[in-house]
């Protein structure tokens, strides 16, 4: 069982889709929190409609997708305030994981991760599909290695949980197998990030365990 | 910037050796570079200025663009000699603050009033070869709308600044590269990546070398190239033109794409391979840039 | 201050310091005397003492003296290690510009209490954590007495909570940082990479100088270290070696001989010999030639001690 889930808004629903997902994610978290914190996906320019979606008793934090400025993550802090408060949530209760997709998110990462005491972990997300990384002969995925690390001494230096693992060209994502997933954790970890998400039920085992090794 | 600019391969050379401008033109490359700094002795500098005038028509008669790469501290009188109508950017080397780069802006703008040229056409190259350039990165790729891309971070002149040697087979300029690209995608700009291959060499002539970093830099999604050598110009064409198999592909791709899209699926498998909006988005953009490509060739052979 | 030949900094710790003797024979630029967690008692007494003894002995090997303190740069540290004779302080675990700038003040003040010269106590603020890498341009730029800095790969994973590994190197970004923005401001990037710097393998001296000549071909200009195995090997890492000496003297024959001829760009081998490259080779000459000055300093200096 995962640690934590995340409800998905962002990645996997087909915009179409939206609408139908966000009546179902309360249903969803009702389910998930009964063995694992549950945090909620939300894009930041469809805040207002996500976190209202998702903003219920056994809701732990949101992900806030491609965010790109302080002023983002203010906007988000206090929509789960107003949101807490009207659905007798403890005040502040509800966390946030700042996720960093964009050239320009990357680059105010500093400023993003401090920019609300609700923010406490950090991570690159699909990254490597927003910026359109894709693999050099050496096998890395171009400019990762520089993301990866530079996020690690942000996030350390500003007091926050890095997240995320280093996934390499043969794996892509959506496609990734078990082994794949283990030898990213296992990568991920010994760079300095403390946990990483997932996008399929078989990789939580691998990660759980490239996380713990050591 | 609405046209895709294709710039896969450039020539720069010293504007004072009639020889090499005689034949710059026939090396079939997308732009040339007459240059007045690093390859034209101080004490010919004043003469090489003057020529440049009368070399913007010859080195455009193959179809290339024709660039210019003006000295750091000779900005008013190499500027005054090179911008004329035919221009179309100018080189700035060892870039190292955003001021720098207004000053140049303001007075190319001077220039291009001055001398009929439309205003902004003249775009500004923002060489980046010293630490102090990397560290004044983000400041430098603001400082100008006639900045068009950005990139580098390695090469000769950063490593004389960080004092290192080249060519000793490790990646030696990770945080200039990275920094640089990570500036130029911010502003949304073209990036000319260097890509790492180990090459203890340092040959500036080795075509194998030269294709193989070029269709490394394509498959990255990177097409702009450059060098010294004439070698360097057929395998950077190469390298850089996707292929008709990478066409095909990507048109299946937007196909399918389209297909998802109507049934309201967000992805799906091909071939082992997922087909997604952002496949879809690199697909789209390889197929402009092949037609660019195209049209290019055309355009030359036309001439 | 890139003239500066600073190329070995011994850490030695005072704890363990057993006699003086051995310490200026062993041929490191400077040795820098450990005062961080030394106790009160020592630090009014025998600490205080030897700092004082060293910078005297130091002259036996040609050595420069600097003593380490903490970020809390404790009154007691300073007042036991800084004397006449010292270079200057290694500032351990600097994070912040504030930081350096408060110990600038000090060191000021010792100078004007203690018949120091003004100014000409140097600063080497060691990066120990994600925060003092982030901010490595605050922390260089806030005092002119900054002339080189170093990064403590060890005490960075420490920060980073993860266990280092060979074959995977977390610290590419880090030490790029550090090598830019020092060079950017005119400091020495100091640095032993991971993983000679963080695992210590045992290792031959040849194999020494090839993972010091690796952090060279990074950009640092010398590293600060407590294995005196490292002292030799990394002089000469650090240094130009003989055959680039002897290939860049070529090259500026070569190129004079072209510019005689009337030609800025003259080939050699594979390779185009032009201005930047001429520039590059009168750069690395006087490197060499100002490495080859200090070493010969630091020899005149043990045999004039030997012959008291």
């Amino acid at each position: 069982m995962p640690d934590v889930m995340v409800v998905d808004l962002v990645e996997l629903t087909p915009d179409a889709q939206r609408g139908r997902a966000r009546q179902q994610a309360l249903r969803a978290i009702g389910h998930a929190s009964v063995h694992s914190e549950v945090f909620a996906m939300a894009h930041k320019s469809r805040l207002r409609e996500e976190l209202g979606a998702v903003a219920w008793p056994g809701l732990s934090g949101v992900v806030l997708s491609r965010v790109e400025s302080a002023e983002e993550v203010a906007a988000c802090d206090e929509a789960l305030g107003r949101l807490e408060d009207e659905r007798g949530l403890a005040p502040k209760s509800l966390g946030v994981v700042a996720s960093l997709e964009t050239a320009l998110g990357n680059h105010k990462a500093m400023e993003i991760v401090k920019a609300s005491p609700r923010v406490w972990g950090v991570t690159l997300g699909r990254a490597d599909l927003e910026m359109d990384l894709r693999p050099e002969p050496s096998g890395e995925l171009h400019l990762l290695p520089y993301f990866m690390e530079r996020l690690i001494i942000i996030a350390r230096a500003a007091g926050v949980v890095p997240l995320g693992a280093w996934w390499r060209s043969t794996a892509r994502g959506l496609r990734a197998g078990a082994e794949d997933t283990y030898e990213a954790s296992l990568r991920g970890k010994a760079l300095g990030f403390k946990g990483a998400f997932c996008v399929e039920g078989h990789q939580v085992e691998p990660v759980n365990r490239g996380f713990s090794h050591g | 910037m609405a046209e895709r600019l294709v710039r896969r391969s450039g020539l720069i050379f010293p504007i004072n050796n009639p020889r090499f401008l005689e034949k710059a033109w026939t090396r079939g490359c997308d732009f040339l570079v007459l240059d007045l700094e690093d390859s034209v002795p101080p004490q010919q500098k004043a003469y090489a200025r003057s020529l440049v005038k009368t070399a913007i028509p010859v080195a455009a008669k193959g179809g290339a663009e024709v660039w210019v790469r003006i000295n750091h501290d000779m900005v008013e009188e190499d500027l005054g000699a090179a911008v004329w109508p035919g221009l179309r950017r100018v080189n700035y080397p060892k870039t190292e603050t955003a001021e720098e780069i207004r000053f140049v802006d303001s007075i190319i703008s001077r220039l291009e009033k001055e001398r009929g040229i439309a205003p902004g056409y003249i775009e500004i190259g923002a060489n980046i070869e010293t630490a102090l350039g990397v560290s004044n990165a983000h400041e430098i790729a603001a400082a100008s709308p006639r900045i068009n891309d950005f990139g580098g971070g390695a090469g000769y002149d950063m490593s004389r600044d960080l004092g290192v040697e080249m060519f000793v087979g490790f990646e030696q300029f990770m945080y200039g590269k990275g920094e640089l690209e990570l500036a130029g995608m911010v502003k949304e700009m073209d990036i000319h990546a260097a890509i790492f291959i180990p090459d203890v060499s340092g040959s500036v002539s080795d075509a194998d070398y030269t294709f193989k970093i070029a269709e490394a830099s394509r498959k990255l999604g990177f097409y702009i190239g450059g060098g010294l050598h004439p070698n360097v110009v057929e395998p950077q064409n190469r390298g850089h033109t996707p292929t008709a198999e990478e066409v095909s592909e990507a048109r299946r791709v937007m196909e399918l794409y389209k297909t998802l899209e109507a049934e309201g699926r967000a992805w799906a498998e091909l071939e082992g391979r997922v087909i997604d909006r952002y496949e879809a988005r690199r697909a789209k953009a390889l197929l402009e840039f092949a037609e660019a490509c195209a049209e290019r060739t055309v355009g030359r052979r036309s001439r | 201050m890139l003239s500066l030949v600073r190329r070995t900094i011994l850490m030695v710790s005072l704890k363990t310091l057993k006699g003086m003797d051995d310490l200026w024979k062993l041929g490191a630029d400077a040795v820098a005397l450990d005062l961080r967690g030394m106790p009160a008692e020592a630090l009014n007494g025998q600490s205080r003492k030897w700092v004082r003894i060293s910078t005297g002995f130091a002259s036996y090997g040609g050595s420069e003296v600097f003593v380490v303190v903490d970020s809390k740069a404790t009154e007691r540290q300073l007042g036991a290690g800084v004397w006449p004779g010292l270079s200057g302080v290694v500032f351990g675990g600097a994070e912040t510009g504030e930081q350096v700038v408060a110990l600038d003040k000090r060191l000021e003040d010792y100078e004007t209490r203690r018949g120091i010269s003004k100014g000409s106590l140097q600063i080497v603020p060691v990066l120990e954590t994600a925060l003092g890498v982030w901010n490595v341009r605050e922390v260089i730029k806030a005092s002119p007495r900054v002339t080189q800095v170093s990064l403590d790969e060890i005490a960075l994973a420490k920060d980073l909570d993860i266990k280092l590994q060979e074959g995977l190197d977390p610290f590419e970004y880090a030490r790029g940082r550090v090598v830019v923005e020092a060079t950017a401001a005119k400091v020495q990037p100091l640095d032993v990479p991971h993983p000679l710097g963080t695992l210590r393998p045992k290792c031959s001296s040849e194999d020494l100088f090839r993972l010091g000549t690796n952090a060279k071909d990074l950009g640092f200009k010398g590293a600060l270290f407590s294995n005196r195995e490292w002292i030799g090997p990394f002089n000469r890492a650090f240094s130009p070696t003989a055959e680039q000496v002897e290939y860049y003297k070529k090259v500026r024959e070569v190129f004079a001989e072209g510019v005689a001829r009337g030609t800025a760009a003259v080939p050699l081998g594979k390779r185009m010999i032009d201005v930047p490259v001429d520039e590059w080779a009168k750069a690395v000459l006087e490197r060499a030639s100002r490495c080859r000055a200090r070493d010969e300093e630091k020899r005149r200096a043990m045999e004039k001690a030997g012959k008291e």
